[in-house]
């Protein structure tokens, strides 16, 4: 399923920032991983995904860097900045009161919202 | 530590160079194609990525990274093991692509970028705008033309033409003008301090007189054409842009250079009022300079016949003068008045038996009878219809009275009002200079309204007109100077009104020279009453109530304080006098020597800063002590001739 662009343009920064918090990630890799771990709900194209970043970084949320030592290819690899740190965390307080609002309205299951509220 | 023996090694050369390339050049540098075409991609994919990359529009070297990071997506992908169609269809949108990612690299660049573009945008939104105002000012402005329906040059010589059959007095003076030219090269060469040529000696105590009294002698038939021309009641010279034929043979037996000079303009048949040549008013007070120093030869000669007659001729030149329709040729009249009345009180004064009682009579009822009789008007017709000429020949006419100025307009008015026939302002010196241009259809946008600017004129005209209808001891201000300086202190309104505040005359200092040949004038007829009252008694009277109503049927009032006029004898002879600009009682006596004049020079209680001259922006000084004694007159010092090594020519 893929979501509406406007609901996109609120959720893939926050799910980029997210990927990021465990850790040094390239472009195809952020694809990847944004594909498979919201079993493509949050899939997007590179013609999504690098203005994003390219956004990230405008704001000093993340950094990039290339990298080739021990690579089969250089790799532009993003890291999360101590602001983008801070903003994670306001984005996460946000959608857990948004997900919060959901259920109360009946558009999210008790179970899930209480689980997406814990994790 | 490491980077300091290397900067050391590359030296300054070596550190700036870097810094060239590095910085400055940064942005510029980069292969964003070898990119692309070393990235070992299949050509679908490569394809993408050129467009992409190509659509951004970005530095080189941004350009290049994006290249790199797609490439490297690209391969990223294939070594995943998928195939090149999948990953094309995954891509999305070229075109939103690359919009997307210029505006995010776009928002990364330095601050100092962001600056630049700001002020480029800025300055790129101000020049359209002012360009659209420009056009937006300029079509009417170059469409438009003036409508010159009235001629009033035309209505001014219909009103001052001569009835049929009528006789006219320019003939006489141009008669007059001719025989005395001849000469007037030659005297003129010997000139006086205030540069009258000899034969303007104005007493017989003044360098030079015998030349002037022979002078005088050998023209007596000049002498004469004058006077009869100035016992015609209409003048007859016409208001032109060009000098009458008559007087123009004048100028060339006088100086043959300026003759060339005004016989260049041809007549126009509706000339701008503006730039109408009135050559009479100066003949006029150069005729009675002439007659000034034909009394003093006629008094020399006890000669009291010539006497009277030239100061009744005076009279009529001074008339003649005032027909102009111009407030200049007002104030010309006032002029040749005020000399008048000087020469006639010295003669009182110095020789009072000379003229006769009805010389006394006739001369009492041509000054009370000038200019229509009691107060003299400040006339502001001919002023005005100088000014709606400037207007209809400057502004559109929309029908209704109202227009916006125009480029065939501007430009005729500006050179027309240009003395020596230069362009002024910013209209250059040819009609389509890029100047003019450019400026004029601002200028007109600024510029008032023709209703606005003719309401304008006629507020401070009506200002004018009370202030003059205003008594002056009742006067606290200049009331025009004020108005004015009051609304231009507002830049808007300078520019609003640029034309007309360079076109409108000072009338406050004009009402205040009519308020003078008024006193003078008051002061001259008391005088007559008094001769006459001394020649029907033997005496004087003691106040000057005893001469009323029989010689004198209305009391002198002094422009200061708007009392009568001071009177007293001293050493059995009358004195006639005015407190003065000091506004206090002196009994008679004048300022010091050379401040005499100062005494009839009338000043607010609280003046302003003066608004122009040497002085300006400062107080005017304050009046002198004493004054103004009107009869009898001052006598200045004799005037000397210049020696020849000091003559400018």
């Amino acid at each position: 399923m893929r979501i509406e662009r406007e609901l996109m343009r609120g959720a893939g920064p926050v799910a980029v920032l997210k990927l990021l918090e465990r850790g040094d990630m390239y472009g195809y890799e952020l694809v990847d991983a944004l594909s498979k771990r919201t079993e493509g709900v949050l899939d997007m194209g590179q013609s999504t995904l690098y203005p994003l970043l390219y956004n990230l970084e405008a704001k000093g949320l993340i950094e990039s860097q290339w990298r080739e030592k021990g690579l089969t290819r250089p790799r532009r690899y993003y890291t999360l900045t101590a602001s983008g740190r801070e903003r994670l965390s306001e984005d996460t307080r946000q959608w857990h009161s948004l997900a919060k609002a959901m259920k109360g309205l009946g558009l999210l299951p008790p179970a899930f919202a209480n689980g997406g509220a814990q994790s | 530590m490491s980077g300091t023996p290397s900067l050391r090694r590359k030296g300054n050369s070596g550190v700036f160079a870097d810094w060239l390339t590095r910085d400055l050049f940064a942005p510029f540098l980069g292969d964003p194609v070898a990119v692309v075409a070393s990235s070992g991609l299949p050509e679908s994919l490569r394809a993408i990525v050129t467009r992409v990359v190509r659509s951004t529009r970005l530095w080189r070297r941004e350009r290049s990274e994006v290249a790199r990071e797609l490439v490297s997506h690209f391969a990223e992908g294939l070594d995943a093991g998928r195939s090149a169609d999948e990953l094309e269809s995954d891509f999305g949108d070229l075109a939103s692509a690359a919009r997307l990612i210029r505006r995010a690299k776009l928002r990364s660049r330095h601050w100092s970028w962001h600056t630049w573009r700001r002020a480029c945008q800025a300055v790129a939104l101000a020049l359209i705008a002012c360009t659209a105002a420009w056009c937006a000012f300029a079509v009417p402005y170059f469409s438009r033309a003036p409508s010159i329906v009235r001629n009033f040059a035309a209505e001014f010589n219909a009103s001052i033409a001569a009835g049929p059959g009528e006789r006219v007095a320019w003939p006489e003076y141009l008669t007059a003008l001719r025989e005395v030219a001849s000469e007037q090269m030659e005297l003129s060469a010997r000139r006086l301090p205030d540069g009258m040529a000899s034969w303007d000696c104005r007493s017989p105590r003044d360098d030079g007189w015998d030349e002037t009294r022979a002078f005088l002698v050998r023209h007596a038939e000049a002498v004469k054409s004058i006077r009869r021309g100035a016992s015609i009641p209409t003048m007859g010279c016409a208001v032109s842009n060009a000098v009458d034929p008559g007087l123009l043979e004048v100028i060339k037996l006088r100086t043959p250079s300026s003759a060339t000079l005004f016989a260049t303009a041809a007549t126009e048949e509706n000339p701008m009022l503006v730039g109408v040549l009135l050559p009479q008013l100066g003949e006029l007070r150069m005729m009675a300079r002439l007659l000034s120093a034909d009394l003093h030869r006629a008094v020399e000669d006890e000669d009291a016949a010539d006497a009277g007659a030239n100061l009744s001729a005076m009279i009529g030149l001074a008339t003649h003068a005032t027909q102009s329709q111009f407030l200049i040729g007002d104030m010309v009249g006032h002029a040749i008045l005020a000399l008048t009345m000087e020469r006639l009180l010295e003669t009182l004064a110095d020789h009072p038996g000379l003229l006769s009682d009805d010389n006394l009579r006739d001369l009492a009822h041509c000054l009370a009878s000038f200019a229509g009789g009691g107060r003299l008007a400040l006339r502001l017709e001919g002023e005005r219809a100088m000014f709606l000429d400037v207007l209809q020949r400057l502004y559109s006419d929309d029908g209704r009275g109202d227009g916006r100025p125009t480029h065939s307009g501007m430009w005729n008015v500006m050179w027309s009002m240009a003395s020596d026939g230069s362009a002024i302002g910013p209209f250059g010196p040819s009609r389509d200079s890029a100047v003019g241009i450019v400026v004029g259809p601002v200028v007109a946008a600024v510029s008032a309204s023709r209703r606005e600017m003719l309401r304008e004129y006629d507020r401070y005209a009506g200002i004018a007109q009370r202030q003059h209808a205003t008594p002056r001891w009742l006067r606290t201000s200049r009331a025009v100077d004020d108005a004015i300086d009051d609304a231009t202190v507002s830049l808007s309104y300078r520019v609003r009104y640029g034309l007309l505040l360079t076109v409108f005359p000072q009338l406050d200092r004009t009402t205040e020279a009519i308020d003078q040949v008024e006193q003078r004038r008051d002061a001259t007829l008391a005088a007559i009453a008094l001769e006459l009252h001394h020649r029907r008694h033997g005496s004087y009277p003691s106040s000057l109530d005893e001469l009323q109503p029989g010689l004198l049927p209305t009391m002198p009032v002094d422009r200061f304080d708007g009392k009568p006029l001071r009177y007293l004898l001293r050493e059995g002879r009358p004195v006639l006098y005015s407190i003065g600009a000091d506004r206090f009682d002196n009994a008679g006596t004048p300022p010091e020597t050379g401040r005499e004049d100062a005494a009839r020079q009338w000043q607010p209680a609280t003046p302003r800063p003066l608004r122009d001259g040497p002085g300006a922006g400062k107080l005017p000084s304050p009046p002198p002590s004493g004054d103004w004694v009107l009869y009898p007159p001052a006598k200045g010092p004799p005037a000397k001739r210049v020696p020849e090594s000091n003559m400018d020519g």
